[in-house]
C-alpha cells in the first residue's frame, strides 16, 4: 500500500518534470554530458530527446563561450546557484539570452547538476530598447534648443539641460543638486519665481515671458512655460532677447509711423482750412465788387437810357455779360474747390433716376433743339448721389451744348460691362475735338473751344474728373472733329459693385 | 439823431448800401431806413447805446444783416438778437454774398427768419431787395412793439 503510493508520488513527480513550461535539463558533472531534459527543453533548443542524450552541455554553447563554462563549472562549489548572463546556443545556430537556475542533484547514481532555464532574450532586447529610448529622451533633452529644467519640490535643480544652464549663463555640473535660491540669490523675489511656487503649489501650470536681470546686471529676456510633473515642476526656457529687441524696435518705427500720419494729418487739416478760408473769401470778396460793378452800370443806364446810340447800348451789354460770366466763373470755381473737400455720403445709387432728373435738368437748354436720346438701363451702384448727379448733369449738359450746332443731336447713355466692371459712357454726335488736345479735356480752366463757339469756364469736366476719383474710378475721353465726343467712366474700382 | 424806422441794415459796404436802397426806392421804402455799418452800431442801435442812446424806442419790422463786417459778424449779432427776449421776435434776414453752406446751417440753426444771397446780377439783386422789402416791411404783420407803416 505504502510502496503503492511511493509509486504513484513518482509518477506525479515525473509529470511535474516533464510537463513543466519552465525549458529543464539534468547534465553529468563528470563527462557534461545530458541524462535527462523535459518536454519543454525539446521545444525550446530543438534536439529530440534522443539527440539531447548524445550531446552535452558544451553543445548548446556558442563556441566562444566554451571556456568561460569549463571554468564555471569546475570552480562551482555551491550547491544552489542563480546565475544570469548565459547565451545558449539551440540546434538551428540561434543564440538566446537566459538566466540559470541549477541545483547538485545525483541523477542514477551519477553527481549531476539539475538546471532550469529562463530565456531571456525578448525582456532583454525590451530592457535594451528601453535604455536606447532613455538614452535618446537624456539626448534629446540635453541638446534640445529650448532650455528644460526639472525643479524638485524644494527648489533644487534635479536636472537641466546644456540649453538651460547657458541661459542661466552656468553648467549642468553647476547647478545640479543646488537650490535655484542658492545659485541666483534673490530669484525668490522675481515674478518668475512665483510663477513657478504658483505652478509647485497649485499644480497649475503657466507660462511668462521674462526679463532676466543677471548678477552681473545684464539683461534677457525669456519664454518660461511651467508645467507641473510628479517629481516637481518641469521650466521649458526659450531665449527671446532678440526678438523682444525686434519687437521693441518695430513698435518704436510703428509709434513714429503714426506720429508721422498725426502730424501730416494737422498738416493737411490746415492746409484744408486755409483752403476753405480762402475760398470763403474768394466767395465774398470777389463776388461783391462785381455785384457792384452790374448794380451801377444798370442803375446808369437806366439813368441815360434816353440818350445812349445803338454802340453804346452794346457797350453797356458786354459789360453787363462779362460781369455775368465772371461770377459764373466764380461759382464754378468754388464748387470746384468744394468738391475736394466736402464729405462723402455714400449710399445706394439709382443711375437712371440721375439721368432722368438731369435732362429734366437741362429743359431749359432743350428747346428748340432736336435730339435723339438713347438711354440703356443703368445699374444701381454704391456712391455719393450729389456728387454723382453733378457728373450726369455736367456731361449731358456739354453733350447738349457741343450738339448744339446739329440740326439733329443723338445723344448716347449706357454701360459696357469689360472684365466684370462697368464702363460708362456719354456719347454724342457734336463738335468733338481733336485727340491731340485730350490731355487738356479734364485740366481746370482749359478749354478747347472758344466763347465764341460754346461758352463754358472750362471747370465742369474737371470737376467731373474729381468726383470719378474720389469715387475710386476713372474717366477718359475719345472724339473726333465734327464728329463726337465720347466720355467713358469707371466707379468704385477697390470696391466690388461698380 | 437816428429815428425809428421799419427797416434796419446792418452792412459795412457803401456800394452795397446804396444799391440796396436804390432797389428799396421803388417801393418807397428808402425812407424807412436805419443804416448802421458794422455789428457794434447795430448792436448799440437795439440797445440804446452810444449815438442812439436817445433814440425813438422801439424795434424795426425787419431786420437786413450782413455776415461779413468788422468788430461783430453778422452770425454773432443774430445770435445776439435771437437769444434777447426782448429782440427775438424782430424778423431777421441774412443778406448775404456767401454761398457757403456753413452759414447756411449756422444762420438757421440760430434762428434767422430768411437767407438770402446776394446775386450778381443787378435785376436779380433789385428783385431779391425789393421782394424782401415788400414782404417784411409791407405784407408781413410785424411783432407787437414794432413801429408800424407810416400812415400817409
Amino acid at each position: 500500500m505504502l510502496e503503492n503510493h511511493n509509486v504513484i508520488e513518482e509518477e506525479q513527480y515525473k509529470i511535474l518534470f516533464e510537463s513543466n513550461p519552465q525549458p529543464m535539463l539534468v547534465y553529468d558533472l563528470e563527462t557534461l554530458g545530458i541524462l535527462t531534459v523535459n518536454d519543454a527543453a525539446v521545444e525550446k533548443y530543438g534536439y529530440s530527446r534522443d539527440e539531447f542524450y548524445d550531446i552535452t552541455i558544451k553543445d548548446i554553447r556558442p563556441s566562444e563561450d566554451i571556456k568561460q563554462l569549463l571554468d564555471h563549472v569546475s570552480n562551482n562549489n555551491e550547491k544552489y546557484q542563480f546565475s544570469t548572463g548565459w547565451r545558449h546556443r539551440k540546434k538551428d545556430g540561434s543564440i538566446i539570452d537566459v538566466e540559470i537556475l541549477s541545483h547538485e542533484i545525483i541523477f542514477n547514481d551519477r553527481k549531476a547538476r539539475f538546471v532550469s532555464v529562463n530565456d531571456v532574450t525578448e525582456k532583454k532586447h525590451v530592457e535594451e530598447a528601453l535604455k536606447d529610448t532613455e538614452q535618446r529622451y537624456r539626448n534629446t533633452l540635453d541638446h534640445m534648443l529650448e532650455g528644460f529644467q526639472l525643479i524638485g519640490y524644494d527648489y533644487r535643480y534635479l536636472y537641466i539641460n546644456d540649453a538651460g544652464a547657458k541661459q542661466g549663463r552656468s553648467t549642468m555640473g553647476e547647478l545640479m543638486g543646488h537650490t535655484m535660491i542658492e545659485k541666483y540669490p534673490g530669484i525668490e523675489n522675481t515674478k518668475m519665481f512665483s510663477n513657478l511656487r504658483k505652478t509647485m503649489e497649485e499644480r497649475i501650470p503657466c507660462n511668462q515671458e521674462n526679463e532676466f536681470t543677471f548678477p552681473d546686471g545684464s539683461k534677457s529676456w525669456f519664454y518660461l512655460q511651467f508645467e507641473p510633473v510628479p517629481d516637481g515642476v518641469i521650466i521649458l526656457s526659450s531665449d527671446i532677447t532678440k526678438e523682444k529687441a525686434a519687437e521693441q524696435e518695430l513698435k518704436m518705427h510703428r509709434e513714429h509711423l503714426e506720429d508721422i500720419v498725426v502730424s501730416r494729418t494737422e498738416e493737411l487739416e490746415t492746409v484744408n482750412k486755409e483752403l476753405e478760408a480762402f475760398s470763403y473769401s474768394v466767395s465774398h470778396d470777389l463776388r461783391a465788387p462785381l455785384r457792384h460793378i452790374a448794380g451801377f452800370i444798370e442803375l446808369l443806364q437806366n439813368d441815360i437810357s434816353g440818350t445812349l446810340n445803338e454802340k453804346h447800348q452794346r457797350y453797356f451789354n458786354n459789360i453787363i455779360t462779362s460781369v455775368k460770366r465772371m461770377g459764373n466763373l466764380i461759382d464754378d470755381l468754388l464748387s470746384f474747390s468744394r468738391m475736394g473737400r466736402v464729405e462723402m455720403h455714400r449710399s445706394k445709387v439709382n443711375l437712371d433716376n440721375l439721368v432722368k432728373e438731369s435732362i429734366k435738368d437741362l429743359k431749359e437748354d432743350l428747346l428748340n433743339r432736336k435730339i435723339t436720346w438713347e438711354i440703356e438701363p443703368l445699374p444701381i451702384i454704391e456712391g455719393d448721389s450729389a456728387m454723382l448727379k453733378q457728373v450726369f448733369l455736367n456731361l449731358l449738359s456739354n453733350a447738349v451744348k457741343f450738339t448744339s450746332k446739329k440740326e439733329e443731336a443723338v445723344i448716347r447713355i449706357g454701360v459696357n460691362e469689360v472684365d466684370g466692371k462697368n464702363i460708362f459712357y456719354v456719347k454724342d454726335n457734336g463738335a468733338g475735338f481733336n485727340m491731340k488736345y485730350v490731355d487738356k479735356l479734364f485740366g481746370v480752366f482749359q478749354r478747347l473751344h472758344s466763347n465764341a463757339e460754346f461758352e463754358g469756364t472750362g471747370i465742369g469736366l474737371a470737376n467731373v474728373k474729381r468726383i470719378i476719383h474720389r469715387h475710386e474710378g476713372n474717366i477718359w475721353a475719345e472724339g473726333k472733329v465734327d464728329k463726337g465726343t465720347s466720355i467713358f467712366f469707371t466707379l468704385n474700382n477697390k470696391r466690388k459693385n461698380g | 439823431m437816428a429815428d425809428l424806422k421799419r427797416i434796419l441794415i446792418a452792412e459795412d459796404d457803401s456800394n452795397d448800401i446804396e444799391l440796396t436802397l436804390a432797389a428799396l426806392e421803388e417801393f418807397n421804402l428808402a425812407n424807412e431806413v436805419v443804416v448802421t455799418y458794422d455789428g457794434e452800431q447795430i448792436l448799440d442801435y437795439l440797445y440804446y447805446r452810444g449815438r442812439f442812446e436817445s433814440r425813438v424806442k422801439g424795434n424795426p419790422a425787419v431786420i437786413l444783416l450782413d455776415i461779413k463786417m468788422p468788430k461783430v459778424n453778422g452770425l454773432e449779432v443774430l445770435k445776439q438778437i435771437k437769444t434777447d427776449e426782448n429782440l427775438k421776435m424782430i424778423p431777421t434776414v441774412i443778406l448775404t454774398s456767401s454761398r457757403e453752406e456753413k452759414d447756411l446751417v449756422e444762420g438757421y440753426r440760430l434762428g434767422v427768419n430768411a437767407f438770402v444771397v446776394k446775386p450778381v446780377d443787378f435785376h436779380e439783386f433789385i428783385h431779391a431787395v425789393k421782394q424782401l422789402g415788400l414782404f417784411w416791411a409791407i405784407i408781413n404783420e410785424a411783432p407787437p412793439g414794432s413801429v408800424r407803416k407810416s400812415k400817409k
